[in-house]
């Protein structure tokens, strides 16, 4: 039994590596597709041919492709990240500097998103009559940019009422930014948890356990929500997966330093050592999540788990 | 259930916990600046953009410096003299420390500019020395320039093959500033992160996409001894937020938003806190000489006409000024020129008509990708369309965008801007329309062999009044041939605390804000709702 | 009485689709204002809602009334095509991954992670200056984006369901693969599918907003309503009707997508 485990988590790793191998494959190659020079974000628009063409040998650019990405990837293995191609700054640097504003972001968004989504559709799903009210508001939010929102935000409750921090890096900023990234996340978990709720709630055995006698709010919550969250649980690591990647807008409305924005001026710049550092970061992050999304399914539902046994 | 909650929590003041404890300011003389845009060096042999630029000149000194007016005065150079046939300079040192403690030696310049040529340094600073004698021998494996001599202990000469008037505009330029050999070895490509120079202030900490903090040099020496106890910069703030900080008393300097600049404009409370002025820039619409329909030299004139530059300077709430040529109005010792294409689509008309284009055409405006840029392109193409030319837009990521207008024969037109490194119409008219640029900077692919003639004769000229009257013949002839439609020169507005005396606007060189001062008066906070200085990240 | 409640929702729901659509198809016509070209004097400085102007003006002088319900034409066609691309991908993926399992699901799974992982704004620049825009382009890059979330959801959902008891009677019986899919396990996924499908539907009225500026989306000056949104940032305390009127048209035609996904997907959990 424990070594079908040891080879499942190895199964897993492997394929994850063919993943990472797949994403910076492809991140290399749409960078020399794009008929763009990185030179001209190096040294800007007013430099001779002659000194573009040095800077470009001096970084090896005039090498073939696949030649270039050999030593990249020869690189990677020793643990090697690279320079930036613009500030020279160490790759792992600069990537470690916004992971903790990163992952702090992300989950303080996703708790809250999480939290409402859950409240809102238990509420929708126990008392009808609330439900047009609830319906209504989630397409309010859903149709509302980030940016927008998380601008009032800024302007209602750090300048107007100052109570939190007018943008920057604290514990206490963390919250503006957060719920101008959950409220759109939040209407989505609604509706899609709501949606399930309902189905869930008309099935027999929660017949029988309200025949049972139970109060309606245990049968809900209980019963119900397990397997209402149940196909969602993938698309909540997901979501997840792309906060923790970075949410360039939100984090450039509140002066927040994450991985999106780095992400966003690599891509602007051409910086490539920069772009395949954040690239790998976030797929390796995608990769996990997604794997433990897999392993929670099979945890929540136990068809799952048995179908796995069987299959 | 318990469990897991708890894991979270403990993971979320983790997180917290992680956070950097951001700059506490020391005292109330600390300058406050934000931007939206990184720094992206402070190697001074590197950076070739406003941000670097505006640092760099903090921390390191040049020989020479401009003074408000815009004319060279010395900054580490106490003296200096040029030769008759402007082909050597010489520069009598003032002494000066890095802020490390070391004085400055001649030595220290001839390095940097050494360094600037040695290819392996990538600087795109490289072509402005390579008239040095000897510079373009300089490779990677010995860069010994025989035109640069430095004779302890405080005479530097520079030697060039031919003669040079603006060569001591580019010893100005920060590329030419002292530096530590020692340092600048030892840290290596960590140099740009951590610098030293001997300018008046040096880098306390830095930290990527959240602030840069400058403090004091104590070992300055020179003329511009450090006015204040810091200068906190903030990355990454956008527009919308520096607005707000400014308002709540948190930033000293600030630009203003383009959705409240007119209300702002007409505040009294604000007026006497605006410092404007323009910029040695030039933005225009290239028009490509070898694509069809704009070989036509009617077709580029009737664009020219066809073209209300008035409602672009309204659309940018009066931000900017119309262009009237290439060179823009304030630059020194230029003579004035009359507008060449007003805004006429009869006369555009007469012209497309004239052409064989009575029907109009169509085509493709290709651009950056740049809301400023799209609203710009907008206007162009409700312009164009009165006078039935059809134009599509191509917006475009910054590289992608350079790429394909360098390429010979793609596009057909381009938004672009053009902005000087030092006040000489050279810098425009040579650089952007002489033949020999073309696949450099001549994107419009402009080839006219008098306006050549004109510019290579003004590059041999020694007597500064004929060489300003070649340039100004040469640049009449480029308007007359209209391979640009001229739009603006754009205007910088920026609001400063009350707090703050003696700032001022550069035209071409970022604004030096080392040398203002911050005067608080005790018992009233100055400001609207408080001059404290509330730290940077908000702990 | 429960019975019709479901109808009258998907009822809402396509009266406000038609409803909208019929607006911006037979408005424009009636307003008989270009939505391209200024209508007013007032550049740089957009003017507030007025009686000659509903919603008011924008910084280049035009009608935003006219703008929004042209713009309605373009947002609601990409909304539904690119929603249609989505769903039919991405519920094919997952549920071919999810019912087969093994080696399929593995390889589409790991491709969907590649696929989420490689950055899209990478790839939206590098096909913009590959190609000339086009709606189809736009089409494409919203279908590359949009139907991993979807199919994995399926998934999910899909392999939850091929162990109910009902899926493993079919299959006892001797029941094809493509008739348990088509009969057994395909109306089970409804709920999902079609809160999915509004979601799908919002986020890309909002993701050609993005596109446009680098380049992919709908041609500028042809207005959309996610473009109009974003291009209306920056005077969101000086003229909030250039955000809000948009804004209000996006609402209304999310909360149509899910009443028609909430209407249509009821019936089907009352008849179990």
């Amino acid at each position: 039994m424990l070594s079908m485990f040891w080879v499942a988590v190895f199964r897993r790793l492997a394929e994850a590596a063919v993943v990472c191998f797949g994403v910076s494959f492809l991140t290399f190659a749409l960078t020399f597709l794009m008929p763009a020079d990185p030179v001209a974000a190096i040294a800007g628009i007013k430099v001779s041919p002659e000194t573009r063409r040095q800077i470009r040998q001096d970084l090896g650019l005039d090498r073939p492709v696949w030649v270039q990405y050999g030593l990249y990837l020869k690189r990677l293995l020793r643990g090697d990240l690279g320079r930036s191609f613009v500030t020279q700054q160490q790759v792992s640097e600069a990537i470690s500097e916004r992971l903790a504003p990163t992952v702090l972001l992300a989950l303080t968004a996703w708790c809250i998103a999480l939290v409402l989504g859950v409240c809102f559709s238990c509420l929708g799903a126990m008392r009808r009559s609330w439900q047009p009210l609830l319906f209504a508001s989630s397409s309010l939010w859903l149709a509302i940019p980030p940016f927008w929102l998380g601008l009032l935000l800024l302007y209602a409750f750090a300048f107007y009422w100052p109570l939190f921090p007018l943008g920057g890096y604290s514990a206490l900023g963390v919250v503006l930014p957060a719920c101008a990234l959950a409220a759109g996340m939040a209407a989505a978990y609604y509706r899609i948890l709501e949606a399930n709720l309902r189905e869930v709630l008309a099935q027999p055995f929660i017949q029988a356990a309200h025949a049972k006698g139970l109060p309606p709010s245990r049968v809900v919550l209980l019963h119900a929500l397990r397997n209402a969250i149940l196909p969602v649980v993938t698309l909540l690591a997901l979501d997840l997966a792309g906060l923790l990647g970075g949410v360039t807008l939100t984090e450039t409305v509140f002066h927040w330093p994450g991985l999106g924005r780095l992400a966003v001026e690599a891509v602007f710049n051409q910086d490539l050592p920069m772009l395949m550092g954040v690239v790998l970061v976030t797929t390796v992050i995608l990769v996990a999540l997604n794997a433990i999304a897999d392993l929670l399914h099979a945890w929540i539902d136990p068809r799952v788990r048995q179908a796995e046994g069987e299959g | 259930m318990r469990s897991r909650l708890f894991l979270l929590c403990t993971l979320l003041v983790l997180a917290c916990r992680q956070q950097s404890p951001g700059p506490a300011s020391d005292s109330d003389h600390v300058l406050r600046l934000a931007d939206q845009d990184e720094i992206p060096t402070l190697d001074p042999a590197r950076g070739y953009d406003t941000a670097s630029w505006q640092f760099e000149d903090l921390i390191f000194e040049t020989l020479l410096d401009y003074d408000d007016k815009g004319d060279l005065v010395g900054e580490a150079a106490e003296s200096w003299s040029a030769s008759a046939d402007f082909r050597e300079f010489r520069f009598m040192l003032r002494p000066s420390r890095f802020s490390h403690g070391r004085s400055v030696r001649p030595g220290d310049f001839a390095y940097a500019v050494r360094r600037v040529l040695l290819p392996s340094t990538q600087s795109p600073g490289r072509d402005f020395y390579l008239g040095l004698l000897g510079a373009r021998e300089c490779d990677s494996t010995a860069c010994d320039v025989p035109g640069i001599e430095a004779r302890e202990p405080d005479l530097l000469i520079f030697r060039l093959e031919t003669p040079d008037l603006l060569f001591l505009h580019k010893v100005a330029l920060p590329f030419a500033a002292a530096l530590p050999e020692e340092i600048v070895r030892e840290r290596g490509a960590t140099f740009s992160r951590n610098p030293t120079g001997s300018g008046p202030y040096r880098l306390r900490e830095w930290r990527a996409g959240q602030y840069l903090w400058l403090e004091p040099n104590p070992y300055y020496e020179g003329a511009q001894p450090p006015s204040l106890a810091g200068i906190l910069r903030q990355t990454g703030v956008g527009e919308e937020l520096a607005w707000m900080q400014f308002l709540s008393g948190q930033l000293d300097v600030t630009g203003i938003p383009t959705a409240d600049f007119l209300h702002v404009r007409g505040d009294p409370r604000w007026r006497e806190r605006i410092h404007t002025i323009t910029t040695l820039r030039t933005q225009y619409v290239g028009l490509n000489c070898s694509v069809p329909p704009f070989h036509d030299r009617r077709v580029r004139q009737a664009l020219n006409y066809a073209t209300d530059k008035e409602k672009l300077v309204r659309l940018l709430n009066g931000r900017a000024v119309a262009a009237v040529g290439v060179v823009p109005p304030n630059l020194p010792s230029y003579p004035e020129r009359a507008p060449v294409y007003p805004y006429d689509p009869h006369r555009a008309e007469q012209l497309l008509r004239a052409a064989g284009y009575a029907a109009g055409f169509e085509t493709t405006l290709w651009l950056r990708n740049d809301p400023t840029a799209m609203r710009i392109a907008q206007s162009l193409q409700q312009d164009w369309l009165r006078v039935g030319i059809h134009v599509k837009l191509r917006p475009l990521a910054w590289g992608v965008f350079l790429e394909a207008i360098r390429e010979p024969g793609r596009v057909p037109m381009f938004l672009l801007g053009w902005e000087a490194d030092f006040p000489d119409a050279s810098n425009f008219l040579d650089v952007l329309f002489h033949s020999r640029q073309v696949g450099a900077n001549n994107h419009t692919e402009y080839r006219n062999p008098a306006v050549d003639a004109l510019l290579e004769a003004a590059a041999r000229e020694l007597s500064a009044s004929a060489r300003i009257q070649f340039l100004y013949r040469a640049e009449q002839a480029i308007i007359e041939d209209a391979p640009w439609i001229f739009l603006f020169h754009p205007s910088t507005f920026v609001l400063v605390q009350s707090r703050v005396a003696g700032f001022r606007l550069h035209p071409w060189r970022p604004p030096r804000v080392g040398r203002v001062r911050i005067e608080i008066t005790n018992g009233h906070p100055p400001e609207p709702h408080s001059a404290r200085p509330r730290n940077a990240s908000g702990r | 009485m429960r019975r019709s409640a479901p109808n009258r929702t998907l009822a809402t729901g396509i009266a406000m689709l038609v409803l909208m659509l019929a607006v911006a198809t037979i408005a424009p016509v009636w307003l008989n204002r270009d939505p391209l070209l200024p209508v007013t004097d007032a550049i740089g400085e957009p003017l507030a809602p007025q009686r000659t102007f509903p919603c008011g003006t924008d910084e280049l002088g035009r009608d935003v009334c006219a703008r929004i319900l042209v713009a309605g034409q373009v947002s609601l066609a990409i909304a539904i095509s690119a929603t249609a691309i989505c769903l039919g991908v991405g519920v094919g993926v997952g549920l071919l991954a999810g019912y087969f399992g093994g080696w399929v699901d593995t390889l589409f799974m790991r491709f969907t992670e590649v696929l989420l992982a490689v950055p899209m704004l990478l790839l939206a620049i590098t096909l913009a200056a590959l190609f000339e825009p086009s709606p189809y382009l736009l089409l494409a890059v919203i279908g590359a984006v949009g139907w991993t979330p979807v199919a994995r959801a399926v998934r999910a959902e899909v392999r939850s369901l091929r162990a109910r008891e009902f899926v493993v009677a079919a299959r006892a019986i001797g029941a094809t693969n493509r008739r348990i899919l088509g009969k057994h396990i395909l109306p089970n996924l409804r709920a999902s599918i079609l809160g999915l499908a509004a979601v799908t539907a919002s986020h890309s009225l909002l993701i050609d907003a993005g596109l446009s500026f680098i380049g992919l989306g709908v041609p500028p000056p042809v207005p959309s309503w996610g473009r109009m949104l974003s291009e209306s940032q920056t005077y969101y305390r000086a003229a909030p009707w250039l955000m809000l009127f948009p804004g209000a048209a996006l609402s209304f035609a999310v909360l149509a997508f899910q009443l028609i996904a909430s209407g249509l997907g009821r019936p089907f959990a009352e008849r179990q």
